[in-house]
Order: C-alpha cells, then sequence, then structure tokens
C-alpha cells in the first residue's frame, strides 16, 4: 500500500537477477509499487533515468531515480526504517562484511552466469566453467558459516543485505544446471550453502520473484537468439 | 605489549591506501600502519587478515579485519559517529555518493588505465572513451565545491586518485583526459583538492610516482607484467 508522497516505481524485467534484488528488499519492507516492465528494447523513462549506464534496475521513488541495485537495496533501508525488517546488520563490522561479500559476488558471479549461458551442454568448457563456479561458491560458503553464526541466513534469523545479492543468482544458476548439463549446487561441496539455498527459495518475500527454473530456461533460449541477431548495446 | 587498536596495512604508492588514511585522518582516529611490499612480497599477516583478494589496504579494528578501500571508509564513519560526516546523511545522497563512486572506480579507473596501456589507434579509442567518462563524473560535481558540497566527504576521498593520477598520466602518454573542453568544473577541482592541507601533505612525491608508473608502463609494453 502507497500512501500519498511515497510513489514508487520499478523499471525492471522478471528473469534480472538484480531487478529481483530489489524486488525482495521492497517485498521485506512490505512497500507497494508499480512495476514497469522493460522488454528487450530499452524504453524511453530507462534511458532517461538511468542515462549513464542504461540499464534496469531503476528505483523511482517521488520521482527521484535510484540505480544499481545493491544501492538501492541499502537506499530502501535506509530509506523506509520502520517499516518490516532491517535488510542490513545493525552492526558496523557486520555491514562492512556484508557489503566486502556483496562486492566479492558482484566481481565473480554475473561474468561466470554470462559465460556459462551460450556454453554447449556437457562440453569439457561448461565443465571447467563450472568448477570455476563452484569454487567461487565454496569459497563463500566459508563466508555463509562465519556470518549465519548457525543461523538460517548470511544476516542471521531472516534474510539480509547478502542473502539477497547472492540468492537472486539462484534462478540462472538452476537454470544453468538443466541447461547446460552441469552441476552447481552440489551437496558435498557446498553443503551449507545449498541448504540455504532452499529456505531462501522458500522464503515469503521471494517466493513470488523467483521465476521457475524451467521459465528461466525457456527465456535464456530467447535472449540467447536475441543476442546472436542484435549488436552489442 | 597491547595491540594498537587500528592497524592499517598499506603501500606507500597506493591511493586506495591513501582513500582510508584520509577516512582516518578526518575523523582524528589514530592508527598503526604498516608499509606492504607489494606485489610480490606480501606479508604473513596480510595474506591471513586478507586471504579472500589478498589485497590492501586492510583495516584491522580491535583485532577484526576488513578489505575494500570504500567499504572500510563507510565503516570508519558508521563506526566513530562523533566528529567529522564522511558520508552525507540524506539515504538519496548517499545512494548517489556510492553510485558515482562505483562509477569512478569501475569506468574511470579503467578507462585511465586502458588510455595508458594501449597505443596507436586503440589507444585514440580508449581516450575517447576515457573523455566521456570524465565529462559524466563531472554531473556529480556540477558547480559545488567539492562532491560532498562545501567540505570534502566520501566522493572527494574515492576520486581524488583520479586528481592525482590523470595529470601524472597525461603526462607521460602525452594525451589530454581532462581539460577545458571535456570537463572544466572536474579539473578546477583537481587544483582544488590537490591543495586541501590534509592530501597535499600526504601524497607520495610526484617525481617518483611519475617514475614509478613510467617504469610500470615499460614493464607492461614489454610483457614484465
Amino acid at each position: 500500500m502507497t500512501s500519498e508522497g511515497n510513489e514508487i516505481k520499478l523499471i525492471g524485467a522478471w528473469p534480472s537477477p538484480f531487478v529481483m534484488r530489489v524486488r525482495i528488499a521492497l517485498n521485506l519492507k512490505k512497500l507497494g509499487y508499480e512495476m514497469l516492465e522493460e522488454t528487450f528494447k530499452k524504453s524511453e523513462l530507462l534511458l532517461k533515468s538511468n542515462p549513464v549506464y542504461k540499464k534496469m534496475p531503476v528505483l523511482i521513488h517521488d520521482g527521484k531515480p535510484i540505480c544499481e541495485s545493491m544501492i538501492i537495496v541499502e537506499y530502501i533501508d535506509e530509506t523506509w526504517t520502520s517499516d518490516g525488517a532491517s535488510i542490513l546488520p545493525s552492526d558496523s563490522y557486520d555491514r562492512a562484511i556484508a557489503r566486502f561479500w556483496t562486492a566479492y559476488i558482484d566481481n565473480k558471479i554475473p561474468d561466470a552466469i554470462s559465460k556459462l549461458r551460450p556454453m554447449v551442454r556437457g562440453s569439457v568448457e561448461a565443465e571447467a566453467e563450472a568448477e570455476k563456479l563452484v569454487a567461487t561458491l565454496q569459497v563463500i560458503e566459508e563466508a555463509f558459516e562465519k556470518c549465519s553464526k548457525g543461523q538460517s541466513f548470511f544476516g542471521g534469523n531472516n534474510i539480509g543485505y547478502l542473502d539477497i545479492a547472492l540468492g537472486s543468482c539462484l534462478a540462472w544458476i538452476k537454470a544453468l544446471e538443466k541447461m547446460v548439463e552441469i552441476k552447481i549446487l552440489i551437496k558435498e561441496k557446498i553443503p551449507g550453502l545449498v541448504s540455504w539455498s532452499e529456505r531462501f527459495c522458500a522464503h515469503d518475500a521471494v517466493r513470488e520473484v523467483m521465476p521457475e527454473t524451467d521459465k528461466m530456461v525457456e527465456f535464456a533460449k530467447v535472449l540467447l537468439s536475441v543476442m546472436a541477431t542484435t549488436p552489442a548495446n | 605489549m597491547a595491540e594498537k587498536e587500528v592497524k592499517l596495512f598499506g603501500n606507500w604508492a597506493s591511493t586506495y591506501t591513501l582513500r582510508v588514511e584520509w577516512a582516518l585522518k578526518l575523523k582524528g582516529i589514530e592508527y598503526e600502519y604498516v608499509n606492504e611490499d607489494i606485489p610480490f612480497n606480501k606479508s604473513e599477516e596480510l595474506l591471513r587478515l586478507n586471504p579472500v583478494t589478498k589485497k590492501i589496504p586492510v583495516l584491522v579494528h580491535n583485532g577484526k579485519p576488513l578489505a575494500e578501500s570504500l567499504v572500510i571508509i563507510e565503516y570508519i564513519d558508521d563506526t566513530w559517529t562523533k566528529g567529522y560526516s564522511i558520508m552525507p546523511k540524506d539515504p538519496y545522497d548517499r545512494a548517489q555518493a556510492r553510485f558515482w563512486a562505483k562509477f569512478a572506480d569501475d569506468k574511470c579507473m579503467s578507462a585511465m588505465y586502458s588510455v595508458s596501456t594501449s597505443s596507436g589507434e586503440a589507444q585514440q579509442k580508449m581516450l575517447q572513451e576515457a573523455r566521456e567518462a570524465f565529462q559524466i563524473l563531472e554531473q556529480a560535481l556540477g558547480s559545488k565545491k567539492f562532491f560532498g558540497g562545501d567540505q570534502i566527504g566520501y566522493l572527494d576521498l574515492a576520486i581524488t586518485l583520479l586528481a592525482f593520477w590523470i595529470p601524472i598520466l597525461e603526462e607521460i602518454v602525452s594525451v589530454s583526459m581532462v581539460d577545458n573542453e571535456n570537463a572544466p568544473l572536474l579539473k578546477e577541482w583537481f587544483t582544488r583538492i590537490l591543495d586541501v592541507d590534509m592530501i597535499k601533505t600526504s601524497l607520495p612525491p610526484r617525481d617518483k610516482m611519475y617514475e614509478l608508473s613510467k617504469q610500470r608502463r615499460e614493464q607492461f609494453f614489454s610483457g614484465q607484467i
């Protein structure tokens, strides 16, 4: 429910993990918003609201645009302080640790996903790339042990900033496992994260915005054919 | 032998380390500085404190380590709440500051690096992209004295390394990345920020950096690094 003078719009698209991050944050704060769904052709509003990167998500709050997914998540947490759950940890050191790992995730995982997406199923190339991604997740598994302190999520009892950063990548990770016939969420290698991923996807704030794997796989096929025929922008 | 409360692992030539030092100085925090011999001779202690990226700067506060200069600056501002305010107060201004710091690191730094490590036609293309990036960055400054307004703030600390590096690289490579044509206000800010006392007295000697940059560039082109 939006109140007057609290108009929230989100420019995005359902398959994007970056957009999903913002939607999860808005859900955690129980905020209503208008979703402006982008297609493959970028809208005028997107180009106007994010002239620097021309990318989604863009949150428009009372007419003011905010860009970059995790920056938007922090903005949401800092603006709506009495609504719903706290997204960033309350302790300043824990906050810094969450930001550090988010930067690490953003440095490694989106690239890994992009590399894997067009690869041939079951190929040696794909196996090698999948192994690298698993190795990255093994590093993050250690972070999970430290941050969660025995609780269900990186954020403790409830999902928080770091859960959102990593969890949003799960839709693509699961889709890639199917599409490219590789294993990434391997219980023997990353047991903590595998259990965490199930809990994350089942969370109230996540369920409705996490696309089903089959839907992602179908979308991936469309995306790959669009990318093959469109010049890079 | 009691451990000093705040310890900073860095390197004299690292402008990322300087970012953190400036934040500590603004807050009046005393710290112990450990110079690391990067990149080939890192101490055991550094590798133990930052096993993930193995990079400097690393801040250790009460035994707890942190890496990533911009993350560390926010931590400093969050933890030592009295005294100088580094981050803006308003959430929208904070979001803007974080956005532009990321843009400076992601686009401007890499643009600057690309210009200095390319040649010929490729360099011309990189130069054009760099000039556009700096023109965009100038939007965050506008007609303000500093990115932080009347006083220096988070974004000034983040971007000062460009003010220091660009003139040096422009001289070595004989190009113009920031000038009165593409970013006059940014160019003026370069002069203003390098004149701020705290910054002026802490930057490494220009001629030393010039020589080091020249050396690194030569090593790059000869395939050594």
